[in-house]
């Protein structure tokens, strides 16, 4: 069940939070929905949930989701960190969410065992760990076994074991054929998570792919050699583009390693090293953007300074 | 409409609070009126009395007790759901708003009727049983098998549904609670000493809650006009709460 969100937009006062935002949300893959503090991540979310009102539409299977007769067949939703009353047990919350898809008792005993809960089925979540309340967000989410899954931050407060065990389910919900789409400030979570990212920033679409094609579009090809002059012209003359690193190397962006390598063979300039450098998840991130930060920080060395 | 309010049912039965309220909403009134009746009843100067020799306290004048205490299930209606950030799941479950507004009345309004007939019911045995524990015999106080106790347990409701609206227009829980308790009990009777300055006579069909206990109290359409009035009143509430419930954040 994919999701198309078209010309999403909603500003607070004279701030544009998001600003005529448009993306897909395929199915079968884990969609990461990255930006910095700020962007606009759960203002979108609470928008293609009809929860904000704003400009623009989200279809759901080609509908809104109000019409369809089910919400929660279609889509599970975990967006608050404790999205729950403290004095009503956790399989009471879950028994409310039930009611609109009429689950049996055994679907909730089934999720609270798939998300380590059932111990603690009976109690009441007030002093649940954050992590806790992470897994009954997401028991909840899954309860109705959703079309499209859409988490805001799911992983925070999770132990590293936690973590593993949401990447894993994550992975093998959406292979079910089911649209996944998660924030996260994780980038090197969501680059093992995510097979598709979409980035924002100031709430404007700055990237919408697979991680493969961000990441290439920012991967080059390092090549040390003696005559590094006569070797840039070469690369030059057959379309890539070459930026001078150090004494005697180059850093080629738009040509494959073996079309670095044969070049400078048909040159006859010896070479001494031949990389592929692949940009990680976060190096594309921080470009993509690098200027796009709310509130940030200044630089760490204005720690140490002492006004004279 | 049946997954709303079925939702809204677990939602309103699964806290505990909720059975404390109408439990107290019923029980405390209903040891007042026991304790007054004795006190009363076994006065050595008291003469007077119905024919069978016990006093009684009548039912109507605990009815804004019972209302005051039943208000936080009113306003924990939309007050809970707005505190926990639960109103997002609420309506990512149910999408269409109007549904879930009208879920959330019709469940108010059924538990606050359970509650009211309970509170009543407890308010008379505790009038029956006052004298007779003074030893004035038992006296049954059937006037709230009548319309007098079908005035009440509107009072009671509407009461409740006014802490409701107004939870919903300001999304505060405490106000909710609190304004309608202080209209009642201070504002009101403030105004009132006023208007009796003024020789304001109309000031009752003006006034909700002191209009609506004249009406629980009173004969003939007098008595069912003021709870009109009084409905009104939760209208000119629940219809700004209700629009702005369609077009606000949640």
């Amino acid at each position: 069940m994919a999701v198309i969100a078209e010309g999403l937009g909603k500003s607070f006062g004279s701030v544009r939070a998001v600003d005529d935002l448009s993306f897909e949300v395929p199915d079968g893959v884990v969609t990461g929905f990255l930006g910095p503090n700020g962007a606009g991540k759960s203002t979108t979310m609470r928008l293609m949930l009809g929860l904000d009102r704003g400009q623009g539409r989200t279809l759901f299977d080609g509908k809104p989701l109000i019409e369809h007769p089910h919400a929660s067949e279609v889509v599970g939703t975990h967006l608050d960190a404790r999205p729950f009353l403290p004095g009503r047990t956790a399989r009471d919350h879950l028994r409310m969410l039930a009611t609109d898809a009429r689950l049996p008792a055994s679907r909730i005993d089934e999720v609270l065992a798939m998300v380590g809960l059932t111990e603690v089925a009976n109690k009441r979540p007030k002093s649940f760990s954050l992590g806790m309340a992470q897994r009954l967000g997401l028991a909840g989410a899954v309860l109705a076994s959703p079309g499209v899954l859409m988490l805001d931050e799911p992983a925070n407060g999770l132990d590293p074991q936690s973590i593993q065990w949401l990447r894993e389910f994550l992975r093998s919900y959406a292979a079910e054929g089911n649209a996944v789409l998660v924030s996260s400030h994780l980038l090197s979570e969501m680059q093992v998570m995510a097979q598709h990212v979409v980035v924002i920033a100031r709430g404007r679409l700055v990237a919408d792919g697979t991680i493969e094609e961000l990441v290439s579009e920012r991967s080059d090809v390092l090549v040390r050699s003696d005559d590094p002059a006569r070797l840039a012209d070469a690369l030059r003359a057959a379309g890539g583009l070459v930026e001078r690193e150090g004494d005697d190397g180059l850093a080629v962006t738009g040509m494959s390693t073996d079309d670095v390598g044969r070049r400078a063979f048909d040159a006859g300039i010896a070479v001494r090293e031949l990389s592929r450098r692949r940009a990680s998840l976060e190096e594309t991130f921080m470009e993509l953007t690098g200027d796009a930060q709310e509130f940030a920080f200044g630089p760490t060395g204005a720690a140490g300074e002492v006004p004279s | 409409m049946s997954g709303p309010l079925a939702y809204e049912w677990v939602r309103i039965s699964t806290v505990r609070s909720t059975w404390a309220l109408i439990l107290v909403g019923a029980l405390v009134p209903a040891a007042l009126v026991l304790f007054v009746t004795w006190l009363v009843n076994s006065a050595d100067d008291f003469q007077g009395g119905p024919p069978d020799g016990g006093a009684t306290t009548g039912f109507s004048g605990f009815l804004p007790l019972v209302a005051a205490v039943l208000c936080t299930i009113g306003a924990a209606s939309f007050g809970q759901e707005y505190r926990h950030g639960l109103i997002r799941i609420t309506l990512a479950t149910y999408p269409r708003r109007s549904t879930v507004f009208a879920a959330k009345v019709i469940m108010v309004v059924l538990i606050v009727i359970l509650a009211a007939i309970l509170a009543i019911a407890c308010i008379v045995v505790a009038n029956a049983l006052g004298p007779a524990i003074a030893g004035k015999g038992v006296t049954w106080d059937t006037s709230a098998l009548g319309p007098p106790g079908l005035r009440g347990i509107i009072y009671v409701v509407i009461f409740v549904l006014m802490a409701f609206a107004l939870t919903a227009l300001t999304r505060n829980q405490p106000l909710g609670i609190i304004v309608p308790v202080v209209m009642a009990v201070l504002i009101e009777p403030i105004i009132q000493t006023v208007a009796l300055v003024q020789e304001w006579t109309w000031i009752d069909w003006v006034l909700p809650f002191t209009g609506a206990t004249a009406g629980v109290g009173g004969d003939g359409l007098e008595a069912w006009g003021h709870l009109g009035v009084f409905f009104l009143w939760f209208l000119v509430l629940a219809i700004p709460a209700w629009v702005l419930f369609l077009r606000r954040d949640a």
